[in-house]
């Protein structure tokens, strides 16, 4: 089975902790790298294509040293070989010209506040998860523990009826 | 010919005719009053040296200034040329002052020429005392602006007191039950041979980074054939490579033993790590909002930069800051007032940096210890001051901000010269494109 993985970019470590925990039960199925800045992300991400695996979701922070978190998602937006990746930021500060950049220009697919609730969390993983194993065509039923179900019948319903 | 010059020459002409009598000069000290409200008076003065202050009563019968007159300008206009007889205004003198007078009975203002003569001078009386007044009202006015600028500073900063309050009494909640379970379940629940594990986590956290677990757990997963959940659990426990081994060649009761602790370990020491900031930020907003007449104590500089850093973090986080803590000095003072300065001062340079869309923010703290005063140089590679406007910076309300939202903890630089004056302390900028320094110097008591 291929690796499916999940990053989470979080500069402040006990925050990081406190994620990685909310979504340990994806660990089950699939892999979780957790990243304390941008750039250590993105060799992450490198590593994991350079091995044929995939990059299914991104959970990460906005301020953060260096590379702010939308600064990140725009410039991943604009790499081909991560076009499929779901985007999640994830943070408690951003200004109106954060969000609308976030939006317009890194194309995310999720914004959520800090302080953040679990089940919201992982409902949020949990659904771009199923996005991204269907938009990739890998085989889901591996993962259907994980998945949304909802969003996983109507998908396959309305791609059986084209 | 100007208007200034003709009046001036006029006046001359008039202090020659009518106000040259030694007999008719009145000398009167600081604090002396020459008119009375509301009481008779049949002279015109003109005032030779020293200068006056006119008062009207308000309704509460106090009197409030409306103007002061110097020399060359005349008192008594309205009693002296009014039907009346009477002065609308108080005047007292302000410094030792020597005026010069005529009658209503002299026979000078019997002469034909006396109208001639008088009108220009007194039109240009007139409208000099309501150019007085209209300035008066406008420096009123800014007074006014300030005070309810002030004011609402005031509101915010008890409302922020307020707010400290309440959060101090839920954090120290939150802060005691950590170390109350950290205790507890140390002491009752923590098996012998994981305690001492336990407890180093619980002090010091997990101790490594994203990238080394990273690597740990790949390490883990290639020697042991471990899943890579398990590998990565592992990782991120503070053990060495030879307790790991000792662990895993325990089987999986030996392992699911030391995540467990572990795991604990770490959630209660991140717990009582938030708390600590929690109270760390509540504590600095109190300060900040404290009473400005509390007693001055013992405050170690250096303190009051490491809380303002505290309370800035939020926008000071995409910027790297430098601190250079070169003495231990302390001063006597309100640690609020200095915490309020940095704040400001940090806050200053970030603020145009980030509007510069400077790439490399930094700023660069330095605190130094010179023979009678302490220095602190606060550096930002920002836009820079231009001259045209460096000598405005510390006035009040004056700003370059072009846009968006700012909260502001003050009214910036003119509370933090303020402030800076009130401990007999200079504050000075020096600034080129890309860097710009402030420099501030308090004496040592």
């Amino acid at each position: 089975m291929e690796n499916v993985t999940i990053i989470l970019v979080e500069d402040q470590r006990e925050v990081l902790q406190a994620i990685a925990k909310d979504l340990e039960k994806f660990e089950e199925l699939i892999r979780i790298e957790e990243c304390e800045s941008a750039a250590e992300a993105e060799t992450v991400m490198k590593q994991i294509v350079d091995k044929g695996d995939y990059v299914a979701v991104i959970v990460s922070d906005h301020v953060m040293p260096n590379k702010s978190g939308v600064d990140f998602l725009i410039d991943l937006n604009n790499n081909p070989t991560f076009k499929r990746t779901r985007k999640i930021l994830l943070t408690a500060l951003a200004t109106h010209q954060d969000t609308i950049q976030a939006i317009n220009k890194a194309n995310i697919d999720l914004y959520l506040e800090k302080p953040w609730k679990k089940e919201e969390l992982v409902f949020a993983v949990s659904t771009m998860l199923t996005h991204y194993i269907l938009d990739a065509g890998l085989d889901y039923t591996p993962y259907v523990s994980l998945l949304n179900s909802e969003i996983l019948f109507t998908r396959l319903r309305n791609a059986s009826d084209v | 010919m100007s208007n200034a010059f003709q009046t001036a020459r006029k006046l001359a002409e008039l202090k020659t005719r009518y106000f040259s009598n030694e007999k008719r000069i009145l000398i009167l000290k600081q604090g002396d009053v020459l008119l009375k409200g509301e009481e008779h008076n049949d002279k015109l003065f003109l005032i030779l040296e020293g200068t006056l202050s006119c008062y009207l009563k308000n309704e509460e019968d106090k009197n409030y200034e409306v103007m002061k007159s110097t020399r060359n300008m005349f008192l008594g206009v309205y009693s002296f040329f009014s039907y009346e007889q009477k002065s609308y205004l108080t005047v007292i003198a302000d410094t030792n002052v020597r005026l010069s007078y005529i009658e209503r009975s002299d026979p000078v203002v019997e002469n034909d020429m006396f109208a001639t003569d008088f009108l220009p001078v007194i039109v240009n009386e007139i409208y000099l005392r309501q150019t007085l007044t209209q300035q008066m009202s406008r420096e009123k006015q800014a007074a006014i602006q300030k005070l309810y600028e002030s004011e609402k500073m005031i509101l915010l900063g008890q409302l922020a007191a307020g707010l400290a309050h309440e959060l101090n009494n839920a954090i120290g909640i939150l802060e005691r039950n950590t170390a109350w379970l950290m205790e507890t379940i140390s002491t009752k629940w923590i098996p012998e041979n994981v305690k001492s594990i336990f407890n180093t986590t619980i002090v010091g956290g997990l101790s490594f980074n994203s990238q080394q677990i990273r690597e740990r757990a790949h390490w883990l997963e290639e020697k042991y054939k471990l899943s890579p959940k398990l590998a990565k659990q592992l990782a991120k426990t503070n053990l060495t490579e030879s307790e790991l081994r000792e662990v895993i060649q325990g089987g999986s009761k030996s392992y699911d033993l030391m995540n467990d602790t572990t795991e604990l370990a770490g959630v209660l020491h991140d717990m009582q790590i938030a708390a600590q900031q929690a109270t760390h930020v509540v504590k600095s907003v109190k300060d900040l909002g404290a009473n400005r007449k509390v007693e001055k104590a013992e405050v170690f500089l250096a303190d009051t930069i490491q809380r303002a850093l505290v309370l800035v973090k939020s926008f000071t986080k995409s910027i790297s800051i430098n601190l250079e803590i070169q003495t231990q000095g302390k001063l006597q003072a309100t640690s609020g007032d200095w915490v309020q300065v940095w704040i400001n001062l940090i806050k200053n340079g970030c603020e145009s940096m980030l509007q510069a869309n400077q790439v490399h923010p930094k700023i660069n703290i330095r605190l130094f210890e010179r023979d009678n005063h302490y220095q602190v140089e606060i550096t930002d590679n920002g836009t820079g001051i231009s001259p045209e406007i460096a000598d405005k910076i510390f006035q009040p309300s004056f700003t370059t901000k072009v846009s968006g939202l700012s909260f502001g903890l003050g009214l910036g630089l003119s509370i933090v010269k303020k402030i800076v004056d009130s401990y007999n302390g200079g504050i000075q900028v020096k600034s080129k494109q890309g860097e710009t320094t402030f420099i501030i110097i308090i004496p040592k008591n």
